[in-house]
């Protein structure tokens, strides 16, 4: 709560914007909050925010979202490539498949790579890579920045 | 009378108070507009705890300013990082600052015109001044209060209620003078 005040700007001020009416709200205000709770209430339960879906909805949707992963990474991606390796397409087709498994199979030989390194590197090596990512990039941010507000300025 | 006839009456008694609330804040009439639809969307979300309660207006009143004062927090963040190169406090040097006042100011009735004036005034009042002029005047909240609330000096908050002050007084002036209050 506010302590009084002596201040007579103070005063003034408080004693004059007392003295204005409520501003009238549009005459529309009422219907168009009935509208918006209608299609609200309208509106299938999973377009709503997660926080308001109800505890079964969360409880299975968490539990599902992983396993969904596991699945796909272990089973479907596997059985696509063998889809893609085995069918009949094109000569071309295919070569642009292997092509493009190639680039998958390195990416994954990196991950793989990555995985290891980070699994068996010390905490504060760690630590310190994360480190220095942060410094580089909040540095190249800092920097982009400063320069796109100095260009501005001398506009 | 059905729920929703109810929550309809009781949508009418607290728009105006809502809408202004609103206005008074954000200054523009489409935002408070939205922002008061969502109040009260709100509102209806705990119409059971509402209906029968006391204490029903004072939280419209609470959620109409903290769901505005979200709503200007988001512009700020999105825009301050690219657009200002002073910092909004730049003008507090963190000591606290007394300022000269008027020796009396008397208050007057306001005519429909003064009263036009000021609401022309507040709504064209620089964003901040008139955010920490309305939480003050308006919303009974005190300096520390409104500085915590906005992230924001003790100082600043300080400077700018003063100068939006000072702002009002100088738009009604010339009015109580042609008027010869």
């Amino acid at each position: 709560m506010k302590p009084k005040q002596n201040d007579p700007l103070e005063s003034w001020a408080s004693q004059t914007l007392r003295q204005l009416p409520d501003r009238r709200a549009p005459a529309g205000l009422s219907r168009g909050v009935m509208a918006e709770i209608q299609r609200r209430q309208d509106a299938p339960w999973y377009t709503q925010p997660w926080m308001e879906w109800n505890l079964a909805a969360k409880l299975a949707s968490a539990t599902a979202l992983p396993a969904l992963g596991f699945v796909v990474w272990d089973m479907v991606l596997p059985a696509v490539r063998e889809a893609v390796l085995s069918a009949s397409v094109t000569r071309e087709a295919a070569t642009t498949f292997q092509t493009a498994l190639a680039v998958g199979d390195a990416a994954a030989s990196i991950g793989r790579a990555g995985w290891l390194t980070l699994s068996h590197a010390h905490p504060m090596i760690l630590a310190g890579v994360a480190g220095v990512f942060a410094l580089a990039w909040f540095s190249t941010l800092g920097l982009g920045t400063a320069a796109w507000r100095l260009a501005r300025n001398n506009d | 009378m059905s729920e929703s006839e109810q929550f309809e009456a009781f949508m009418a008694a607290y728009q105006d108070m809502v809408y202004s609330t609103a206005f008074r804040l954000l200054g523009n009439e489409a935002e408070a507009q939205d922002m008061a639809q969502e109040a009260f969307v709100r509102a209806w979300k705990h119409w059971h705890e509402l209906k029968d309660g006391q204490t029903s207006g004072g939280w419209l009143k609470t959620v109409t300013r903290n769901l505005c004062l979200n709503h200007l927090e988001r512009y700020r963040a999105r825009w301050k990082f690219f657009t200002d190169l002073r910092r909004d406090d730049d003008e507090d040097d963190g000591r606290e600052v007394e300022f000269a006042a008027p020796e009396t100011l008397d208050s007057t009735l306001l005519n429909a015109d003064q009263r036009e004036v000021l609401e022309e005034a507040i709504a064209t009042l620089p964003k901040d001044q008139r955010v920490a002029l309305v939480l003050y005047h308006y919303e009974d909240l005190d300096y520390a209060d409104i500085a915590t609330r906005l992230k924001v000096s003790l100082g600043k908050v300080k400077t700018d209620i003063f100068r939006a002050r000072q702002a009002l007084l100088k738009k009604l002036q010339p009015q109580a003078d042609a008027l010869g209050i």
